[in-house]
């Protein structure tokens, strides 16, 4: 029959030898690499998935970066619009509030100056800073619409050690043409900010790719004088109860950049406190300043002392200052252990029936396993939150301890790597937050 | 283990039954976007790209026993839209056409041969090219390109014979042209 002929193509012997042609190519050995790359990148582009690699080296930080939901006011949006080269900078900064009131109050310091390095052109267009922190401002110009993928990496501050860094890895269109980023250095426990920040980085899709590649190298001046004198500090030390675990709020500290509250938690609380759901500043008009959502946002100077960070109203100049907060989650001390049989891929021990193991799996990466969990939470207050459960250390049933290099998490799947070794089941992995909840209306006026 | 399995795996977030899925299609992939792209660098690009929204949807994915047509679908849909962008970037005039690779062991005339193909090919509607292509060079069957461009057996099996008539006589053509 013609029709079934048809589709074998017979009468077209040209299609048979361009089948041919086509299995002749031949194809080129770096396949395997460019496959593992794209596994990479598939997973930093991840939007609502948010990967937190657990760094040592910056131990006393917690660093969170949430999906941020506030919307930059139009009014602010108008304001700024009308100063030339900040227009751009609105849209990295409209999770904070307190950035965009320094922003309108031309607080900024303007900088440009620029590195070009491989067709990529950096620019550090200014930085706010005060005595907490300094965050640098700065444009990708790609000159000659070749390179894809490209983030800032290896940021260094030479001339000041004592510094922690972070910086956001940011998703590209294949087509960009102009990118705009901020770095943030927090200065650690009485480190000067100097006269000059000496920045060195490096632009490329990834950590391995700039290895070899050029540093773009800046000497931004940093005008001390702007924020000299400009801290102010409320002693706060009450003690407020809820459900009967004890929380002292010390010092409060409002910076230009950002508020930090210390926190304490009574070491004798039968429950650990993890986060606070909605803590806030109020001012005497009823408006609310929350804690800071993107970047660092908090540091954990001992196990049951940390300082929290709000963005701040600093600019507003308030009268009346309200500390308020409703719910904070937290655990029973005795539920915080999580004890998983490796052999039999089960839970000996959880802090309820809502948390499952799904799965142990092997990364294609690097060869490490991965612990699947599944987190069955419907609270309402949780619905933009990826939870971060587990505390990086963990360890097996001798008792030797390790270390988890990287965690991921997908709506309500979580997954912990562990190194591959041999372990002693079962291993303990501890619970660094939890959807189960406190209740309780803390209401303290600071001003 | 079973592709099902590792599908259902990979689903669930495990990236070792990924990598094993992907390495499985890797020649297929790579060739398929050659064939769109007609470089080395672009199809390897390709294939990274694909990989990683593939990586990005692997939960989305439905039937895990289709990875592979699923796969090949996120690598055509990249492909299309690259080669859509090119002829933008370059006002209209569709560079691929004319640009031979070089690596071909044939000679002469079986290059010739292959050229005309690939523009009478070329010269077809996107959705019959698409199925000659996945058809004839890349081997799928009929079911197959069903499920990878997600329409019935019935659609494929028209297409295919609409896209040989065609084929059948631009060549015509062109060999009276090249007498």
């Amino acid at each position: 029959m013609d029709e079934k002929r048809n589709y074998d193509g017979q009468e077209l012997p040209l299609l048979d030898a361009m089948k041919e042609h086509i299995e002749q190519l031949p194809v080129p050995p770096q396949i395997d690499e460019v496959i593992r790359n794209g596994m990479q990148l598939g997973r930093q582009r991840r939007r609502h998935r948010v990967l937190t690699r657990m760094t040592s080296c910056i131990a006393s930080l917690l660093i969170l970066v949430l999906v941020a939901s506030v919307r930059f006011s139009p009014a602010v949006a108008a304001y700024v619009g009308d100063i030339p080269g900040l227009r751009s900078f609105v849209q990295l900064i409209h999770f904070d509030k307190g950035l965009q009131l320094a922003l309108e109050n031309d607080y900024m310091q303007h900088v440009g100056l620029s590195d070009e390095h491989d067709g990529i052109k950096l620019t550090v267009d200014g930085v706010l800073a005060d005595e907490s922190r300094i965050i640098v401002f700065y444009t990708l110009d790609n000159m000659d619409g070749r390179k894809r993928v490209m983030n800032v990496q290896n940021v260094k501050l030479v001339n000041n050690q004592h510094t922690s860094i972070s910086h956001g890895a940011s998703d590209f269109g294949e087509d960009w043409v102009s990118k705009q980023g901020t770095i943030e250095f927090n200065l650690l426990d009485g480190a000067g900010i100097p006269d000059t920040l000496d920045l060195e980085l490096k632009v490329g899709k990834d950590y391995e790719t700039v290895a070899n590649g050029p540093i773009w190298k800046f000497a931004i001046p940093v005008d001390k004088v702007k924020f000299e004198g400009l801290k102010e500090t409320y002693d706060i030390n009450q003690t407020v109860t809820v459900e009967g675990q004890r929380i002292t709020i010390g010092t409060l500290t409002v910076y230009p950049t950002r508020i930090g509250l210390e926190v304490v938690y009574d070491s004798a609380n039968t429950k650990k406190l993890f986060h606070f759901d909605d803590i806030r500043i109020e001012d005497e008009q009823g408006e609310t300043f929350g804690t800071i959502n993107n970047g660092v946002t908090a540091s954990n100077i001992s196990e049951n002392r940390l300082v929290l960070y709000f963005q701040s109203n600093y600019f507003r100049k308030p009268d009346r200052l309200y500390l308020r907060a409703n719910s904070i989650r937290a655990l029973d001390k005795n539920k915080l252990e999580v004890q998983l049989d490796l052999n039999r891929k089960e839970l000996l021990s959880r802090p309820d029936e809502r948390l499952t193991l799904d799965d142990i799996g092997i990364s294609a990466e690097n060869g490490q396993s991965i612990l699947v969990f599944h987190l069955k939470n419907d609270d309402p207050l949780d619905k933009d939150r990826q939870y971060s459960l587990f505390d990086s250390k963990y360890k097996d049933a001798s008792g030797q301890s390790f270390e988890s290099n990287m965690t991921g998490s997908t709506f309500d799947s979580f997954q912990y790597y562990i190194k591959k070794t041999n372990y002693q089941s079962p291993l303990t992995l501890t619970i660094s937050d939890y959807p189960s909840r406190i209740y309780g209306d803390i209401n303290l006026r600071i001003k | 283990m079973d592709n099902e399995l590792l599908a259902l795996a990979a689903k669930r977030g495990d990236d070792a039954a990924f990598y094993s899925l992907i390495m499985q299609h890797r020649e297929k992939m790579y060739r398929i976007a050659y064939t769109y792209l007609k470089n080395e660098t672009d199809a390897l690009e390709a294939v990274q790209e694909a990989t990683c929204r593939a990586y990005m949807q692997i939960r989305k994915l439905k039937e895990p026993s289709y990875f592979g047509s699923w796969l090949i679908r996120i690598l055509m849909n990249y492909c299309a839209d690259e080669v859509k962008r090119r002829a933008r970037r370059n006002g209209g005039r569709d560079a691929a056409a004319t640009n031979v690779e070089s690596h071909t062991a044939s000679g002469e005339s079986a290059l010739l041969e292959k050229v005309l193909l690939e523009s009478a090919v070329e010269q077809l509607d996107a959705n019959y090219q698409k199925v000659i292509q996945l058809k004839y060079y890349h081997d799928l069957t009929i079911t197959e390109i069903a499920r990878t461009l997600e329409k019935p057996e019935g659609t494929i099996k028209t297409w295919l014979h609409k896209a040989l008539g065609g084929l059948r006589q631009r060549l015509e053509k062109e060999s009276e042209h090249h007498g």
